[in-house]
């Protein structure tokens, strides 16, 4: 991804939370860090979701996977598709331990590896 | 399974804010690290030892320990035990192989093996401990057991055992990281153990079937924290985690061919 595409997702990425914060009473910026609360927004919206999933636990698998995905991340993780392969195992098993649902062509744990892709510098940055 | 003493190196002055009437004191350890032929000590012997009192195979226990001079570094330290009320054969230390090997050997055991009258009579005193230990190098590919435990021979009375030093096994197996997962992913690995045809078939059986009844939730309680520890990231804990419960399918089929 070059810069210009990450500067600009993170831009649209930030003024998507920001109306979040504002629009949704259960969230709050004390809650959850920037980086987990994104998460949060793709676990929610993915379609096969069912409505009455309990806020608390999709909170928490938010968080956990925010967590371990930035601790997991080393340089060039997404060149190197052995890492890039436990990131995916990484996260198939968060997901199914949560119960959370899984399409057949594990579309969610793409969008995951996306995101992770994005805030990638992000994190690294903080390590150093 | 027998109680192991740990050896207290000292005992302070009683703590006068306990009410249990409790003293701090020190016990004597074995300090180990990461280092460059063994990038993933620390975490492999820290999982080692936790899967290890699950399945009550007789260990010395270990913990992750930090030192205020080495703030950043994890180690595994090694409980030492207490040894000084019981004679233990020490198989960690060297032999000078002075005396003939017996002359009718089962076909398949070694005659190279260092102390190894002592260990054939080992086997005859403690055949489910042995064989216990056996299928669990198996199943986290330590290939590293020769020498590495120490037991009481000379009692009339059942004695001690206990193994020691897992630091050669799981992620620690091979000098990285990686090259240590493709060895998991082989059948054929470890290719030797110094228990091989000295082992009793019912044993075997008992571990390895304690071995494929461990819940996931537990088996995932004893590799995957949530931290990185040394040079093992998360998601290399889950991966181990994933080997695991493959390696436990074919356990049965690697053990027979060492029976």
């Amino acid at each position: 991804m070059n810069k210009k595409n990450y500067d600009q997702i993170l831009s649209e990425l930030d003024e998507l939370t920001a109306l979040e914060y504002l629009v949704d009473d259960k969230i709050t910026k004390r809650e959850l860090f920037h980086d987990e609360y994104t998460f949060y927004r793709l676990l929610k919206s993915n379609p096969m979701l069912e409505q009455d999933i309990d806020e608390r636990v999709l909170i928490s698998m938010a968080v956990e996977l925010t967590d371990k995905l930035k601790k997991s991340i080393i340089p060039d993780w997404q060149n190197n598709q052995t890492y890039k392969a436990r990131i995916i195992l990484m996260i198939q098993i968060i997901l199914k331990n949560y119960h959370y649902p899984v399409s057949e062509n594990n579309f969610i744990v793409e969008q995951i590896i996306n995101l992770a892709g994005v805030f990638t510098n992000n994190w690294q940055s903080r390590l150093i | 399974m027998s109680l192991l003493n740990y050896k207290i190196l000292e005992v302070f002055e009683p703590n006068p804010s306990s009410t249990t009437d409790s003293r701090q004191g020190s016990l004597s350890v074995l300090i180990k690290s990461d280092h460059e032929v063994a990038q993933a000590q620390v975490y492999s012997e820290i999982v080692a030892n936790r899967l290890a009192n699950v399945l009550g195979i007789p260990v010395a226990l270990g913990v992750p320990a930090k030192h205020h001079s080495t703030q950043d570094t994890i180690n595994f330290v090694s409980l030492m035990a207490y040894e000084e009320d019981r004679k233990i054969f020490d198989f960690t230390a060297l032999d000078n192989k002075g005396r003939q090997p017996p002359s009718r050997l089962k076909k398949g055991v070694s005659s190279e093996l260092d102390h190894l009258q002592e260990l054939l009579k080992l086997i005859k005193i403690f055949p489910k401990q042995i064989s216990y230990i056996t299928v669990f190098d198996y199943w986290i590919g330590n290939q590293d057991r020769p020498l590495n435990f120490k037991a009481e021979l000379n009692k009339d009375e059942r004695g001690l055992i206990f193994a020691l030093d897992q630091g050669s096994s799981l992620l620690s197996c091979k000098s990285t990281i990686d090259a240590s997962f493709e060895a998991l992913k082989n059948k054929g690995f470890p290719n030797t153990h110094p228990f091989q045809k000295l082992l009793s078939p019912i044993f075997v059986g008992e571990m390895i079937e304690r071995i494929n009844g461990i819940p996931d939730w537990t088996l995932e309680s004893a590799t995957i924290f949530d931290e990185n520890i040394g040079n093992v990231t998360v998601a290399d804990q889950y991966s181990l985690f994933n080997s695991l419960k493959y390696r436990r399918k074919f356990l049965r089929e690697q053990i027979i061919g060492i029976l």
